[in-house]
């Protein structure tokens, strides 16, 4: 499913001969045909085109952005729970902190302060995506710190870094990586959000919640305009739920 | 029992007659009733910003314009054709040197706290908007306004001013009771009193306004409502689902790519006219890059207007060529030489600018519009085939204000509308740099084109004045410092339940002869 997905966006400029932002006021809104497979929006443009190109650009934000959290959130996590005491007391301080804010909010507040577009959605998400990921390894490493192959790697004379690097991370990964399909799943949906309310992508940069946000109006007469992206959206959602459910259960049975 | 018999047969008889006569005066009733307004009722009227003042010296913005109107009513108005006519006033009359203009009030008028109204509270009306100014302030050199009687109004100019009566029709002209009624002008503006079809009853400056009728309206019987609701929906997509579900009676601002779907809806309507509005590109003249004629003629060369009109307002507007509206005596739509499509023409003119190579700006647009949406969006796709990248900032419609205001913008989309029905309305209000809206926040600035202006208000009506229009509107095509999009129709939805609706050509609706069946 993902594969697909991820296909259609890579190789969008091979698979259709229009360009995402090519408007034609003479032929707008028109229903599918051998043209327009999907028909054109309210500008004219290929409604095909954007919506692979719109995952393009969605599917490279939701990747991007989710890197930096996913790396502090591992490491911070994995020194809060090894050392514990006050490197766990800061960084439940900072997630409780950030927790208390509403995503929604903290991205308004940037989209305000940086612009809206896609460097809001970065900036917010390397400020709280973290947490997620912080927390759940923060446990997990916790747990290892006490079993008894980690005391003895220290008795042995093991420096921390090493068994952080090589014994606790490759055991606290996997459970990341299944947060990591969870929390996509999420991104994507804020990043459609905000493109919706309009601080997210800007145009003419094709992006789902913009297309469902525009083709709204039409929705009385031309359904399809919204209905389609929203499709895509929730595809994407299922497509990375799975793989996320598909790890889960291959790691559990190791 | 026969006696008794007869009697009954009688009795049947009499009973089917009077049945039939009953019947039939049923009928009568019910045909006199499907032509007659049904009294009472709640008319709940959808739009798409909040009222924030009623202050008709200082206000400017429809949002609140159309709500002052229903409030206050000025000496003279207009009708849905733009024609002026007697309001309060039920005569006037203009000297033949055109300096002297002599009103008579209606007998009986009456201020909804039942007062009655006298040529005292015009004049005060009157002279309280000229030394207040303000964004529609009265532009004639006023020399004296004095009450004569209780019924006579007289206002003697320094000079002729061809656009007085127009401009009295104004809103901003509204008269008030005498000295704010014995209140602070901000006390009497929170709670405010005129001649009008509705008073006010309850009133959240962010949120929805409840009017209720005035029982003293000196149009007998009317108006037929008992109240009517202003609810604020900002999306203009919610404002066509809240009035498909009844949630609202009417709404003020349709989709367009809607309108026809709500014209033939079973239980939706439309009402459409030309209106007195231009939609436009404006730039800021005072911005580096824009202040080049020639990037301003690029742009404009750039823009398919005739594809954009047609694309954004499905059939409900003319593509624009001059600044007034062909709804506007004087316009010169037909006859102006306009910058029409022409790409190539485009790239040879930024050639000849500052910025040959093109530049990064920004096009500052309201929330909540889709057409402003669309519109921006074919601008962008034009300036980029030229060179000029343009970022769209979409910003809520109060910000949006307050930054255009501010100057803080470089490119806008907004519209120009005419208040009164004089083409000094529009030109005066974009191309005087020393007035309010300093070229409607343009900071346009031609020596030739306010010489033109203020000649134009000295003119009478007549071929003379014509040409000094014709002449402005070329100037202006030249320079741009707007361009005109498209003349938009007034497109009013609302349930086919609603009768009665006036919709005027600057997009306010008249509600006193509004009635829900």
């Amino acid at each position: 499913m993902l594969l697909l997905l991820v296909s259609l966006a890579v190789f969008a400029p091979l698979i259709s001969r229009y360009q995402p932002a090519a408007q034609n006021l003479a032929d707008i809104l028109r229903p599918s045909s051998a043209n327009h497979w999907l028909g054109t929006d309210q500008l004219g443009r290929d409604l095909f085109t954007r919506l692979i190109y719109a995952a393009r650009t969605d599917l490279r934000i939701m990747i991007l952005a989710e890197i930096l959290p996913f790396c502090t959130g591992i490491f911070l996590g994995m020194l809060a729970g090894y050392y514990g005491k006050w490197i766990d007391a800061l960084v439940t301080l900072m997630t409780n902190t950030l927790i208390a804010f509403p995503f929604y909010l903290i991205v308004i507040v940037v989209a305000f302060a940086s612009g809206a577009g896609e460097r809001g959605i970065y900036i917010t998400f390397a400020l709280v995506g973290w947490i997620v990921f912080a927390r759940v390894v923060k446990g997990l490493s916790a747990s290892l710190r006490k079993q008894e192959w980690v005391a003895s790697a220290k008795v042995l004379g093991l420096p921390d870094s090493r068994i952080l690097l090589f014994h606790i991370l490759p055991n606290v990964l996997p459970q990341a990586i299944v947060v990591l399909m969870t929390d996509m799943v999420g991104l994507l949906v804020a990043i459609v959000t905000l493109g919706y309310l309009g601080i997210g992508i800007a145009p003419p940069t094709p992006d789902w919640g913009t297309m469902i946000s525009e083709g709204q109006t039409f929705i009385y007469s031309k359904w399809w305009l919204s209905t389609i992206p929203g499709f895509a959206v929730v595809y994407t959602g299922i497509a990375l739920s799975l793989i996320g459910d598909g790890l889960a259960d291959l790691w559990r049975r190791k | 029992m026969s006696n008794h018999r007869t009697i009954s047969k009688k009795g049947i008889i009499a009973t089917a007659l009077a049945l039939i006569l009953l019947l039939s005066g049923c009928a009568a009733g019910q045909n006199a009733g499907s032509k007659k307004a049904i009294k009472g009722g709640t008319l709940t009227y959808g739009r798409p910003a909040s009222v924030t003042s009623f202050d008709l010296f200082k206000e400017i913005t429809s949002n609140n314009a159309f709500a002052i109107d229903k409030v206050f009513e000025p000496l003279v108005s207009f009708d849905k054709n733009g024609k002026v006519i007697n309001w309060l006033a039920k005569s006037y009359k203009v000297s033949s040197d055109g300096l002297t203009y002599t009103f008579v009030l209606r007998d009986g008028l009456k201020f909804s706290n039942g007062k009655p109204v006298t040529a005292r509270d015009a004049a005060f009306s009157i002279k309280h908007h000229l030394s207040a100014g303000g964004p529609l302030a009265i532009e004639a050199k006023v020399d004296s306004v004095i009450a004569n009687n209780k019924q006579t109004l007289v206002i003697k100019l320094k000079k002729p001013f061809t656009p007085f009566l127009a401009q009295l029709a104004n809103f901003s002209n509204g008269i008030i009771p005498y000295n704010f009624d014995g209140k602070s002008e901000k006390q009497f503006f929170k709670k405010p009193i005129g001649t009008g079809p509705f008073a006010v009853e309850k009133w959240n400056p962010a949120g929805d306004l409840t009017f209720k009728k005035n029982t003293y309206y000196w149009q007998k019987g009317k108006p037929y409502i008992d109240k009517l609701v202003f609810k604020t929906i900002s999306d203009d997509t919610q404002a066509v689902n809240q009035l498909k579900s009844g949630e609202v009676d009417a709404i003020e601002s349709v989709p367009l790519e809607n309108a026809k779907a709500l014209s033939q809806g079973s239980d939706t309507k439309i009402q459409t006219d030309g209106s007195w509005v231009t939609e436009q590109v404006f730039f800021n003249t005072l911005d580096k890059n824009l202040s080049d004629v020639h990037v301003r003629r690029a742009l404009a060369l750039a823009i398919n207007r005739d594809g954009l009109t047609k694309a954004v307002t499905f059939g409900y507007a003319k593509t624009a060529h001059s600044l007034l509206p062909t709804t506007i005596t004087y316009n010169s739509d037909a006859s102006v030489k306009a910058l029409n499509y022409n790409v190539a023409a485009a790239k040879k003119e930024l050639a000849k600018s500052t910025h040959p190579k093109g530049f990064t700006t920004t096009l500052l647009i309201a929330s909540g519009n889709s057409a402003v949406k669309q519109e921006a969006q074919i601008i962008q796709a034009a300036g980029k085939a030229i060179g000029i990248h343009i970022k769209i900032q979409s910003v809520e419609l109060a910000t949006f204000r307050e930054r255009f205001f501010a100057y803080n913008y470089s490119m806008m989309i907004n519209s120009g509308q005419a208040d009164f029905p004089d083409a000094d309305s529009i030109l005066a209000f974009q191309t005087d740099p020393k007035g309010f809206s300093k070229s409607y926040w343009t900071h346009y600035t031609n020596n030739t084109v306010t010489k033109l202006l203020y000649a134009g208000e000295q003119t009478a009506d007549g071929p003379k004045r014509a040409k000094i229009y014709a002449q402005m509107q070329q100037i202006l095509a030249n320079e741009v410092p707007y361009i005109p999009l498209y003349y938009p129709d007034i497109v009013i939805g609302h349930r086919s339940s609603v009768k009665g609706l006036v919709v005027l050509p600057n997009g306010s609706v008249r509600f006193e002869d509004a009635y829900v069946k």
